[in-house]
């Protein structure tokens, strides 16, 4: 036979593991909760057990459910059993039984046992350090990527923003020119002026003096020298009257000349 | 397990955390850059630019050509030499205001302060009447100075190339 031969075991013997002894009985609780079967079991373990409680351990698993009770099936097991070298490393010892007719895997926790889950945990760290190893590999290089990334396109942002501000700009003020330049299309302060003096030239061929002028795109207000006869005026040229106290005042409104 | 491979597991599980702190920050700065950078790039760089909704526009002639000039220089000389023609007397020509109407034209709004009369004025008027393709006038006033002379304040509106 080779040496190598799969079937060969070079692992030590285990130590036989003991025949533990576990007294079952059925049990009729009111609550289907293993929770709360296992609390009512202890507040009567010392009926339910004939060893000291303080030297028993239990278990239940249930068995069915009969005219709205459920059945259980206790094990119990003596504390100091679970102190053989044997069940040293285990914290749960599961003995199974036949119970009523059926077959129950009793699951005791042994408070005794070596705690190994860090042992067993800790089997998997370097395999898990490797893997972290590689995302945060991974990791820091997208970061590394993603800070040049974000230098080269900050700026190239900022100026293709700035590009589009200025030709924004530059429409609102080009519409806003038009828009000047179109309000005065159909009639402006000289074309009211022009009107507002040919008006005059029709009613008084000599004209009058004025000592002041102001048209806009809206009207035109003549201030007449003092000693004329604006009243007179106004009424040859079938304007509105003058509002307030203004008499040397004649205003050529939009109506008049537009 | 001996002693020894339980300590270098308990180092490996701490070189594990401390690996994987590593790579959450540093997705949580890639995940911060790709913000800023999204972020930068929503921000609205100014108003939409729209088609020309205002009315339709119809490039005119402009009424002088700058020829490398300011639109400054070439309007004030402009002026001064065509109201002088009309009898007005120019003291002060501002042409800051220079917006583009398209096609390579600008409007420029030019204030306009002069000496001059009611009949200077009346011809001003008619210049720009005639040329109002290229002019139009915003606004005048006229009024008398603190010496008695006619003082003239027009506002106009100048197509320029």
């Amino acid at each position: 036979m080779p040496l190598d031969d799969l079937s060969l075991d070079l692992k030590p013997a285990s130590a036989p593991r003991p025949e533990l002894e576990v007294m079952t009985r059925v049990l009729r609780l009111p609550t289907r909760s293993l929770r709360q079967a296992r609390a009512i079991t202890r507040l009567q373990l010392d009926r339910l057990s004939p060893l000291p409680v303080a030297d028993t351990v239990f278990e239940l698993a249930p068995l069915g459910h009969e005219a709205g009770e459920t059945v259980y099936a206790l094990g119990v097991l003596r504390r100091s059993a679970l102190a053989d070298p044997a069940f040293g490393a285990q914290r749960i010892v599961a003995v199974a039984k036949t119970v009523g007719g059926q077959d129950v895997v009793f699951r005791f926790r042994n408070a005794g046992a070596v705690d190994d889950r860090e042992a067993r945990w800790l089997r998997h760290a370097p395999r898990a350090a490797m893997v972290c190893l590689g995302l945060a590999a991974v990791a820091l290089a997208g970061q590394l990527r993603a800070e040049q990334w974000r230098e080269r396109r900050l700026p190239e942002i900022a100026a293709e923003q700035r590009l589009a501000a200025r030709a924004a700009r530059l429409v609102a003020q080009q519409a806003a020119a038009r828009a000047d330049w179109a309000a005065l299309g159909r009639t402006d302060a000289a074309t009211r002026y022009l009107c507002a003096a040919t008006r005059i030239a029709a009613v008084r061929p000599d004209g009058v003096a004025v000592t002041g002028a102001a048209a806009d795109g809206q009207r035109v207000s003549l201030t007449l020298a003092p000693g004329t006869d604006a009243a007179s005026l106004v009424a040859a040229l079938e304007l509105p009257p003058a509002a307030g106290a203004q008499t040397l005042a004649v205003t050529f409104p939009s109506e008049v000349c537009g | 397990m001996t002693r020894r491979t339980l300590w270098l597991n308990r180092g490996a599980a701490l070189a594990a955390v401390g690996l994987t702190l590593v790579a959450l920050t540093s997705a949580l700065a890639a995940g911060r850059d790709l913000r800023a950078v999204t972020t930068a790039g929503d921000r609205p760089g100014g108003a939409p630019i729209t088609a020309d909704k205002a009315a339709p526009w119809t490039p005119g002639r402009p009424l002088l050509r700058r020829n490398g000039a300011t639109a400054e220089i070439a309007i004030g000389e402009h002026l001064n030499g065509r109201l002088a023609e009309l009898g007005l007397t120019v003291l002060a020509v501002d042409a800051s205001n220079l917006r583009p109407l398209g096609g390579g034209l600008h409007l420029a709004e030019v204030r306009v302060q002069a000496l001059g009369d009611a009949a200077a004025s009346a011809a001003v008027a008619n210049w720009i009447a005639v040329n109002r393709e290229a002019v139009r006038l915003k606004s005048l006033t006229l009024g008398l100075g603190p010496t008695r002379e006619g003082t003239v304040a027009l506002v106009l509106l100048m197509v320029i190339a």
